[in-house]
């Protein structure tokens, strides 16, 4: 018996010391939907409350050298998250279903790319795309 | 004379509980160590913050785990690799595994890698018909 504790124990505390040091990963899913990619003869697909863009680019930021991003809907800039926040829970109270498409500039960090994605899941919109440019291949 | 033979009552007899401890604690000890050392969770990067992240989903046996770290180096098995490596090994995967849209991408990328990095990843996925992408996110309190 005094063994088995002794094995116990030493695998206890293996164990405790190696989960110490691990920082828990959160998964943010995004569902791509089938048939996604651009096409040069694009299906025409009635929207009846339109889209919402949310364009996401760079600026020059207050310090010499740093850059912001500048979310941008419908013609309104917003560098503020809880401002967007609110914007967009008020837009998906009304219509949830409204699709919003992000248009994001290469520039911009995923970091933020995925603070305004995870914005539009937190309005509980319904169907939220990535916009791509499209190329010749 | 005549001497007193004692019949040998008891053999060498060996406790061997402390080896199977050891032994034990040995193979125990090589399975942790080398899960960590193979976890694909092992390339530090800072990865973005997210409210509506969720607790990781039970593994698949078809997830695709690609790590960007803030050099901009890709990681695909904890080993450094290249972006159109790892296109390829999808493309292989998706024509293998028949159906596409069981094959899972997470993506583990530093919360400071430009979006033009992942996004050509993002559209051979769609192109592929990988339908499940996600972000690995650090937890973040609601607002």
């Amino acid at each position: 018996m005094t063994s088995m504790i002794d094995v116990i124990f030493l695998l206890l505390i293996f164990f405790v010391c190696a989960s110490a040091g691990q920082v828990q990963e959160g998964h943010l899913p995004t569902e791509l939907a089938p048939g996604s990619v651009e096409s040069v003869n694009p299906i025409v697909v009635e929207r009846p409350f339109g889209e919402v863009w949310l364009k996401l680019h760079q600026r020059a930021g207050a310090e010499p050298g740093s850059k912001q991003t500048i979310v941008e809907l419908n013609d309104r800039e917003y560098s503020e998250d809880a401002t967007l926040r609110q914007t967009l829970a008020v837009l998906a109270e009304t219509t949830p279903e409204i699709p919003v498409i992000l248009d994001i500039d290469g520039p911009v960090p995923l970091g933020d790319v995925v603070r305004v994605y995870d914005a539009c899941q937190a309005a509980h919109f319904q169907q939220i795309s990535f916009a791509t440019k499209l190329t010749a291949n | 004379m005549k001497l007193p033979t004692r019949g040998r009552q008891m053999g060498l007899s060996f406790d061997i509980t402390p080896l199977i401890d050891v032994v034990f604690q040995l193979i125990i000890f090589f399975l942790a160590a080398t899960y960590i050392i193979r976890s694909d969770a092992s390339e530090k990067v800072q990865l973005p913050k997210a409210t509506q992240a969720q607790d990781f989903p039970p593994t698949s046996p078809r997830r695709w785990v690609v790590t960007i770290n803030a050099e901009r180096v890709w990681f695909s098995a904890n080993q450094p690799t290249h972006r159109a490596v790892i296109e390829q090994q999808l493309v292989e995967a998706a024509r293998t595994a028949g159906e596409a849209a069981e094959i899972e991408v997470r993506m583990r990328a530093d919360a400071s890698v430009p979006f033009s990095e992942v996004e050509p990843l993002m559209i051979t996925c769609a192109k592929l018909g990988i339908r499940k992408i996600g972000f690995a996110v650090l937890h973040e309190a609601k607002p």
